[in-house]
C-alpha cells in the first residue's frame, strides 16, 4: 500500500517527524520514496498492535468527525418525535405518559428504568425551568448501548403544576436522554439557546405541526452553529 | 514554520560576494539565514543515509576575529534581520565539529575543499557534489561575483526530479514575483509528451498562473541552445534525477549546464523533500 | 536500460520482496560479508606490522634507535591529519559516538586510515595495540557496505557490530570475543536481532583469519593445576590489577591534558612523545610495540626477571602507553593492556612467593593470563570480554573459576574509583553516550518539532478582555500566545491561572487589554534545544509547559503531558523488536 507522508502520520496519530525518523531509523516496517510510505497493511497493523498505537485507515477519521458533528438538536429531536395532547394530571403522570410514547425503547424494563430516574431527578429538585417549559432527564446518564442520545417533545393536554422556578405551569417536556454526560451538556447549552428565544417559546405555545417544529429547530441549530 | 538557509562564511573578498549573493536569495524569497563561521578546517555532515567530511580550504580560516562583524554587516546591508550563528555542539572529534542538516537551503561557492582559485565554470568541488547528493534540501551554488537576477529558469527535462525542481521554481516565482521561464531540450519526444507530464502531475495551473514562457528547443545542440537564457536568471535545475549509473552512461544535464551557464544556480538533489 | 535496472536491485536488497518485512536473513548474509572484510583488515595490519617489525628489527641494538618510535608517530599524526585528515583519536570512542548519535554513519575514510597510521605507531616501536583500529576499520566497513545498500539506522548499528566482532574474531583468533566484545562494549544491548548477525560475522571473520594464517591460538596451551588456595590469592590480584588499571587510566588522562596544553604542531608533539618512548625502550626493550612476544614469555613462565624489575616494567609499560597514545601516536589501549596485565599478574606472583615461600603455587603463567583478564576488565569494564578473550586466546578452560573472580572483583572496584570506562569517560561528560532503552536515548531521539503543539489560538497584544473571553471560549487550552500584530513577533503569554479572577467581571471587558495582563517574562525554548535540557529548566523553573519559539515568533507549546505520552510511546516502540 502507498500512502503521503502525511497522510500515514494522520493515520497513526503521530507527528509526520516522527514517521520519518521512525523509518530512518528502521522501527517501522515502512519503507519512504520521495514523500510516499510503501507499506503492506497486514504488518503495518501488526506491528500497531504490538507498539501500543493504532492505525486508523484515512478516510475513516473523517467519517468520524462528520458523525461527531453531525450531532445537533434537530437529529436527536426527530430520533425522539414529537407527541402531542400528552394527559396526566401530576409530575409523575405526565411523565408517565412522556416516557410510554418514546419509541426508542424496545423492552418495557427499559421504559421502567427510565421513567424511575426521571422521578429521581424530579425529587432532588423540579426540572421546569421556567416560562411554561420543563426539561426532565436522569438523573445520571443512562447507556442502553446501541441508543444514541434523543430528545422527546412532549405537549401537554393541559398544563401541569410543575413547582417551575417561575411557578408558571408548564405545557411542554422536553426529555432529554444521553448516553453520556458530555453530550448530554453539548443538547442541553443547544436547548437553552433555543429557549432563551422568546419568539420560540411563542411558537410553542400554539402546539407548531411536527414538519413546522422541526424547521424552526434546524435554523435554530444553524444560528447557533453561525459564528 | 519558518524556513532558513545554511551558509558557510569565508571572511574574504569572494566570501563577501557569496554572501551578498546568498543574502539577496534569502530577502527575496523570505528565508532567514543561518551563517556558520568555520573554526576549524574541517567538519562533517550527517544526512540520513550518508556522512559527508568537508574539508575546508585554508581561506575559511583567515581573521576569524572580524568574520562575524563583517557577516552581520553584509546581511545587514541586504535589510535582512540579524542573522543566526551556529555554534557547534556534537564534535566526532576534538577538531571535527558537527554541523546540523535540519535546513531549507544551502549556499556553496561551486568548490568549498579546493582553493578558490580554481573556482570557474565547469568545475564543481567533489564535496559541493555530495552534498548536492545526499541533501533533502537544495543547494544554491553562486558565482563570484554578486549580481541580482530578473527571472527564474528552470530547466525541465520531464524526470521525477525536473518535477521537483519546477515546483521549487514556482515557489520561487511566486515568493519572489519574479517571472519564469521553462527550457526544455526536445529529444525524441514531442512537446505534448512534456505537457503531458506537467497535467499528470497536477502542475497546468502553475504553468499557467506563474510560467511567462515555456521555450523548447527543438533543433541544435543543447549546449548551443542555453545560449537563450538570459544572462540575468537563477536557474533550478535537478541533478542526478536518473540515478549516477545511467548519468555516467549517458551524460548529464546538470553537468552541461553548470559548465556553460555561470548563471547562479538552485539544484535540487535526488534526496530533495519538499518543505512541508 | 536492463543491465541497469539490474544494478539498482542489486544495490536494494532491502526492497527485494523476500527480505522486506523480515530483514533478519539480509542481516545475516551482509553480516557474513563484512565479517569477512573487516577480517582481511585485520590480518592486513597484522602483516603489515610483522613486516615493519622485521624491518626494522636490525636497528633496534643502535644507539639512535630511540629516534625510531618518534619518526614512527610524527609520520602517523602527519598521515592522519593531512593526507586523510581524520581528526585525530583512538576508534574506539569514535564508533561508540557514530553509534550513539548518527546511526553508526562512518566516513569511507575511516576503513583504512587507522590501518595505516597504527602500523606506522606500532611498527617503529610505539608502546599501542592494533585491537582499536582495527574494530574502527572494521565498523566503517560494515557501515559504508550498509550505505551502499542503503539500510537503515538500525541495520546499519548491526552491521557496524558485525565490522568489529570480525575484525576482532580475525585479529585474536577468538569468535566468542569478537561477539562479547561487540555486544558489551559497542553495541550495549543483547537482543536476537543483533547478536545472530554479529554471531555470523565473528565466524567469518574469524574463519578468514583461520584460512590465511593457520588455527593459530595466540599463546601456547599450557596445563595449569589450580589449587582452592591460588584462587583465594586471586583476590589479591585482583586488588592489584583494579589498582593498575586505576593508574593507567590516569595517567593516560593526564598525558592527554598535558600535551593539549603544549601549543606545538601535532606531529612534533607526536614526534617527542615517541622519542620519549623510544628512550625508555632503550633501556627496557620489553614496553616497545604491541609486545606479544613477552606475554608469551610470561604465560610460558621463562621469564627470568625479578620481583623488582617486573614492577618497574609495569610502570615503564604506563608511561610508555601514556606517551604514545597520549602525545598523537595512535593505536590501541587493549594491547598495552594484556602486556600490563601480564607483569602484573607475574609481579603478584614473585611478591606472594615471596612472603610464602612454602606453599607451592601454580605457575606464574597462570597469573599473568589472570592479570591480563584483570586489566582488560578493569580498563574496559567489561568483565565478559576480559574472560572470553583470555580463555580464547590461551585455549584453555582450566582458568575459569579465578578468571571470572578476577574479572568480577577488577571490574567492580574500577567502577567505583572511575565510572564511566576508558572509552566511554569523554563521550559520558559530553552527552554524547547513549545506550539503547536508555532514558537518555529516547530524549535524544525525540526532538520538540515532534513534542509541539500547534493549536493554541495567537492572540494579539491590543485585543480588549472581553473579545479575549469570547475566543477562550472556543480553545481547550489554558495558555494564549500573544504577539504583535504586525511583525507578528513573540511578546508573552496569557494564562488562564493568572486572569481567572477578571474573567467573570465584565467592568474588565472593555478596559483591559490583553498587553496589561500578559506575562512577558516567559521562559521560552527553541527548536533546537536538547529535551533534556528543556525537561531540566521545566523542573527548575517548576514549569508543566513552555513556549516554543524560533526566531521571535511562537511555534507552539511543550508540554510534560505530551511529553510524557510521545516518551512512552518512543519507549514502547525501542524496546520492542
Amino acid at each position: 500500500m502507498r500512502l503521503q507522508l502525511k497522510e500515514m502520520a494522520a493515520a497513526l496519530n503521530i507527528t509526520p517527524n516522527t514517521v520519518e525518523r521512525w523509518i530512518r531509523q528502521g522501527r517501522i516496517p515502512v519503507r519512504i520514496k520521495e514523500n510516499t510510505c510503501i507499506f503492506s497493511l497486514p504488518s503495518l497493523r501488526k506491528w500497531a498492535d504490538a507498539n501500543n498505537l493504532t492505525y486508523t485507515p484515512p478516510g475513516a477519521a473523517v467519517l468520524m468527525a462528520l458523525k461527531e458533528k453531525a450531532e445537533n438538536l434537530h437529529i436527536a429531536m426527530a430520533r425522539g418525535g414529537v407527541y402531542y395532547d400528552i394527559e396526566g394530571e401530576s409530575v409523575a403522570e405526565v411523565i408517565r405518559a412522556g416516557v410510554n410514547c418514546i419509541t426508542c425503547f424496545d423492552t418495557q424494563g427499559q421504559r421502567q428504568a427510565l421513567y424511575d430516574s426521571l422521578l429521581a431527578r424530579e425529587e432532588l429538585m423540579s426540572t421546569g425551568i421556567g416560562k411554561g417549559v420543563a426539561i426532565p432527564h436522569p438523573r445520571t446518564p443512562l447507556d442502553y448501548g446501541e441508543i444514541p442520545a434523543f430528545i422527546s417533545t412532549c405537549f401537554l393536554k393541559n398544563p401541569v403544576d410543575y413547582q417551575a422556578v417561575d411557578r408558571l405551569p408548564v405545557f411542554v417536556l422536553f426529555l432529554l436522554v444521553c448516553p453520556s454526560s458530555k453530550s448530554h451538556l453539548h443538547l442541553l447549552a443547544r436547548l437553552s439557546f433555543c429557549l432563551r428565544d422568546e419568539e420560540f417559546i411563542q411558537f410553542l405555545n400554539q402546539p407548531p405541526a411536527s414538519a413546522a417544529f422541526f424547521k424552526k429547530i434546524e435554523e435554530l441549530d444553524q444560528r447557533f452553529d453561525a459564528p | 514554520m519558518e524556513t532558513r538557509l545554511l551558509h558557510i562564511f569565508r571572511n574574504t573578498p569572494i566570501g563577501r560576494e557569496v554572501l551578498l549573493q546568498s543574502m539577496y536569495f534569502c530577502k527575496s524569497i523570505g528565508v532567514h539565514p543561518v551563517i556558520y563561521i568555520p573554526e576549524f578546517i574541517k567538519f562533517l555532515m550527517y544526512f540520513e543515509k550518508d556522512v559527508v567530511q568537508i574539508d575546508l580550504d585554508d581561506s575559511y580560516l583567515i581573521a576569524p576575529e572580524t568574520a562575524s562583524a563583517h557577516a552581520v554587516e553584509i546581511v545587514r546591508s541586504q535589510g535582512l534581520p540579524e542573522p543566526n550563528f551556529i555554534e557547534p555542539k556534537n564534535f566526532t572529534a576534538s577538531t571535527l565539529p558537527d554541523i546540523p542538516v535540519n535546513f531549507d537551503f544551502m549556499c556553496c561557492p561551486r568548490t568549498i575543499s579546493d582553493l578558490s582559485s580554481k573556482i570557474g565554470l565547469g568545475y564543481i568541488g567533489p564535496r559541493v557534489r555530495r552534498i548536492v547528493h545526499s541533501a533533502k534540501f537544495p543547494v544554491l551554488i553562486v558565482g563570484t561575483i554578486y549580481k541580482p537576477w530578473k527571472s527564474i529558469g528552470v530547466m525541465f527535462g520531464g524526470s521525477a526530479n525536473a518535477i521537483n525542481a519546477f515546483r521549487l521554481g514556482v515557489r520561487i516565482s511566486r515568493l519572489s514575483g519574479l517571472p519564469m521561464n521553462v527550457y526544455t531540450q526536445l529529444g525524441k519526444h514531442s512537446p505534448d509528451y512534456y505537457k503531458d507530464i506537467i497535467q499528470k502531475n497536477d502542475l497546468t495551473w502553475d504553468m499557467e498562473q506563474y510560467v511567462r514562457n515555456w521555450e523548447f528547443f527543438d533543433s541544435g545542440e543543447f549546449s548551443v541552445n542555453l545560449y537563450k537564457v538570459p544572462h540575468d536568471a537563477l536557474v533550478v535545475i535537478g541533478a542526478y534525477g536518473h540515478g549516477v549509473i545511467k548519468e555516467m552512461l549517458f551524460g548529464s544535464t546538470m553537468e552541461k549546464v553548470q559548465s556553460i551557464l555561470p548563471n547562479n544556480l538552485l539544484i535540487v538533489g535526488p534526496k530533495y523533500q519538499a518543505a512541508m | 536500460m536492463k543491465f541497469i535496472k539490474g544494478l539498482n536491485i542489486v544495490r536494494f536488497p532491502s526492497r527485494w520482496i523476500f527480505f522486506r518485512f523480515d530483514d533478519r536473513l539480509l542481516l545475516i548474509s551482509i553480516g557474513a560479508l563484512v565479517g569477512s572484510c573487516s577480517g582481511l583488515a585485520a590480518l592486513a595490519l597484522n602483516r603489515g606490522l610483522i613486516a615493519m617489525f622485521e624491518m626494522l628489527g636490525h636497528y633496534r641494538h643502535l644507539w639512535w634507535a630511540f629516534i625510531m618510535p618518534g619518526i614512527g608517530a610524527a609520520l602517523s599524526s602527519l598521515f592522519l591529519e593531512k593526507i586523510i585528515k581524520e581528526g585525530a583519536g583512538h576508534g574506539v570512542p569514535e564508533v561508540l559516538y557514530s553509534v550513539s548519535r548518527y546511526g553508526g554513519l562512518m566516513r569511507f575514510r575511516s576503513s583504512f586510515s587507522r590501518l595505516i597510521s597504527s602500523c606506522l605507531t606500532i611498527g617503529s616501536g610505539g608502546s599501542a595495540g592494533p585491537e582499536a583500529p582495527v574494530v574502527m576499520s572494521g565498523a566503517a566497513i560494515g557501515s559504508n557496505i550498509a550505505q551502499l545498500f542503503s539500510l537503515n539506522d538500525r541495520q546499519r548499528v548491526a552491521l557496524v557490530g558485525c565490522g568489529t566482532a570480525g575484525a576482532v574474531a580475525a585479529i585474536f583468533n577468538a569468535p566468542i570475543a569478537g561477539l562479547v566484545f561487540t555486544i558489551e562494549v559497542i553495541i550495549g544491548e543483547w537482543s536476537a536481532l543483533n547478536i545472530v548477525p554479529i554471531a555470523v560475522a565473528s565466524v567469518f571473520g574469524a574463519q578468514v583469519s583461520r584460512l590465511l594464517q593457520g588455527n593459530q591460538i595466540a599463546f601456547t596451551h599450557l596445563q595449569f593445576n589450580i589449587d582452592p588456595g591460588d584462587t583465594i590469592a586471586c583476590l589479591g590480584l585482583a586488588v592489584v590489577t583494579a589498582l593498575v588499571s586505576i593508574l593507567l587510566t590516569r595517567a593516560l588522562r593526564l598525558s592527554y591534558r598535558g600535551a593539549r596544553h603544549i601549543h606545538l604542531p601535532i606531529w612534533v608533539k607526536a614526534a617527542i612523545g615517541g622519542c620519549l618512548v623510544g628512550g625508555i625502550g632503550f633501556f627496557l626493550p620489553d614496553v616497545l610495540g604491541e609486545g606479544y612476544h613477552s606475554i608469551q614469555a610470561m604465560v610460558e613462565g621463562t621469564f627470568s626477571n625479578g620481583l623488582l624489575f617486573v614492577a618497574l616494567l609495569v610502570l615503564a609499560k604506563i608511561l610508555a602507553t601514556s606517551f604514545t597514545l597520549g602525545w598523537g601516536g595512535s593505536g590501541g589501549i587493549f594491547a598495552p593492556c594484556l602486556v600490563i596485565g601480564s607483569f602484573t599478574g607475574l609481579m603478584y606472583h614473585r611478591f606472594i612467593e615471596m612472603l610464602w615461600p612454602g606453599i607451592a603455587w601454580v605457575n606464574e603463567g597462570c597469573f599473568a593470563l589472570l592479570g591480563m583478564a584483570g586489566l582488560i576488565s578493569g580498563i574496559l569494564q567489561a568483565p565478559l570480554t576480559g574472560m572470553f578473550l583470555i580463555v580464547e586466546i590461551t585455549g584453555g578452560y582450566e582458568v575459569i573459576l579465578p578468571l571470572i573472580l578476577v574479572s568480577a572483583i577488577s571490574t567492580t572496584l574500577c567502577h567505583s574509583f572511575e565510572p564511566a570506562s576508558f572509552y566511554m569517560k569523554d563521550l559520558v561528560e559530553k552527552g554524547h553516550f547513549l545506550r539503547p532503552r536508555t532514558d537518555a536515548r529516547v530524549l535524544a531521539d525525540l526532538s520538540v518539532s515532534e513534542l509541539v503543539e500547534k493549536d493554541c489560538i495567537i492572540v494579539t497584544k491590543e485585543m480588549k478582555l472581553g473579545d479575549f473571553v469570547k475566543i477562550m471560549q472556543k480553545s481547550h487550552r489554558n495558555f494564549f500566545p500573544v504577539e504583535d500584530e504586525n511583525s507578528r513577533e513573540f511578546l508573552g503569554l496569557i494564562h488562564l491561572d493568572d486572569i481567572r479572577e477578571y474573567l467573570f467581571d465584565p467592568l474588565f471587558y472593555e478596559t483591559v487589554f490583553l498587553e496589561q495582563i500578559m506575562d512577558t517574562q516567559v521562559r521560552t525554548v527553541g527548536l533546537d534545544d536538547d529535551l533534556s535540557a528543556i525537561l531540566d529548566r521545566m523542573d527548575a523553573g517548576n514549569l508543566f509547559s513552555m513556549p516554543v519559539v524560533a526566531n521571535n515568533q511562537f511555534v507552539g507549546m511543550i508540554s510534560k503531558a505530551t511529553l510524557l505520552d510521545k516518551y512512552r510511546n518512543e519507549l514502547i516502540v525501542q524496546t520492542n523488536h
